[in-house]
């Protein structure tokens, strides 16, 4: 039976992979999710004439970074896009107001 | 018509800026004092979210006639955005992801900072926007011209206190004491955030007075209101804290002589 190599003394384990990169660009696609959702939201809901209809886009754009953080390989790029998508969610609170009125006349 | 830089909202490039720098902050901060983990990841995930919700949904009781409030919907698409109100969130949010993810050390130290320098850069968005405060007779009032006076509902050419002003100087010299001073000097880990947050408190209920927002009982705002069912807790923290020694410096051990 062969023996599995043994690391050279003085070597530990492999170094811990980061996920800063995962996290930033999920961070990105987050920001655009929220953005492109929410759009089609205000116009769903203005085809339709019903406010409720505006929260369907972004539910959508939810669901798949929440079923990212179920597999561990691909965690990390569902946090760094909802990080995204709140962060979004925060900073454009104000234009959502404006783009809602704009669409209502 | 909505004040705008360029084709994008003044409101929103603000707060958009102050999230930046709140982000480099953060960063910066957990570096210093080697919060590396991973875990902090959901824990500012929590906050985001806590954040999000809370700041568009916390103004949402007006009435204690709750057929009076808005729908949810109405008041997530159309309602009031809160700055306390996504405090709180935050702070809920921060709380409810570290039990979820079982991160045991203390993060305020790490969002007090941030936050001080996020608010101080994102106020300037409110300042430029919203209505600035009530008339003043002091000589520093800001006055509006007619456009802005007939988009804020508010009186032309009259000075009025430049609340967010007022709020801007708070919230820089709270980074500057909290950067330079305080996350140097004090031991006890997440002691900073309640203490900005409690300072915070007492400033936003004075800042109120000259706001300008709805006075809705007893001569109080919403924001007074829910700082006086708040405000006394954390307070009470801070002085049981203090009680306890906790803002006390523990002492430097004196360099033991080798013979």
């Amino acid at each position: 039976m062969t023996q599995p190599p043994v690391p050279p003394a003085g070597y530990g384990a492999p170094p811990k992979r980061g996920h800063t990169l995962e996290l930033l660009v999920g961070a990105l696609l987050g920001g655009v999710d929220a953005v492109v959702t929410g759009v089609l939201g205000v116009v769903v809901a203005g085809n339709v004439g019903n406010g409720v209809w505006s929260f369907g886009p972004p539910v959508v754009g939810l669901l798949v970074p929440v079923v990212l953080l179920l597999n561990e390989s691909t965690r990390w790029w569902g946090v760094g896009i909802l990080i995204g998508f709140f962060l979004t969610l925060i900073v454009l609170g104000g234009a959502c107001v404006a783009l809602i009125s704009a669409f209502s006349g | 018509m909505y004040p705008t830089l360029g084709p994008l909202p003044t409101h929103d490039v603000f707060v958009g800026l102050g999230v930046l720098a709140a982000v480099a902050v953060f960063v910066a901060e957990a570096r210093r004092r080697g919060q590396t983990d991973e875990r902090i990841a959901y824990v500012v995930l929590g906050a985001l979210v806590g954040g999000a919700v809370f700041m568009r949904l916390g103004t949402w009781l007006q009435h204690l006639d709750l057929r009076q409030n808005a729908s949810l919907t109405e008041q997530w698409l159309y309602g009031n955005r809160s700055i306390l109100g996504g405090l709180f969130g935050a702070w809920l949010g921060v709380h409810v992801a570290k039990r979820l993810v079982g991160y045991r050390p203390r993060t305020g130290d790490l969002f007090a900072p941030a936050v001080a320098l996020g608010m101080a850069i994102g106020r300037v968005g409110c300042l430029l926007t919203e209505l600035p405060g009530t008339p003043t007779g002091t000589s520093w009032g800001i006055r509006l011209d007619p456009a802005a006076a007939h988009r804020l509902h508010a009186p032309a050419g009259v000075p009025l206190h430049p609340s967010f002003v007022y709020e801007i100087v708070f919230h820089a010299a709270a980074f500057c004491v909290l950067w330079f001073w305080l996350r140097h000097r004090l031991d006890a880990p997440g002691e900073t955030l309640t203490l900005y947050l409690a300072a915070y408190g007492v400033f936003r209920f004075a800042v109120e007075l000259v706001r300008g927002n709805e006075v809705v009982w007893a001569g109080l705002t919403r924001p007074q209101l829910f700082l006086l069912a708040t405000l006394p807790l954390v307070l009470a923290r801070v002085a049981w804290q203090a009680r306890r020694g906790v803002y006390r410096r523990r002492p430097v051990p004196a360099p033991v002589e080798v013979a």
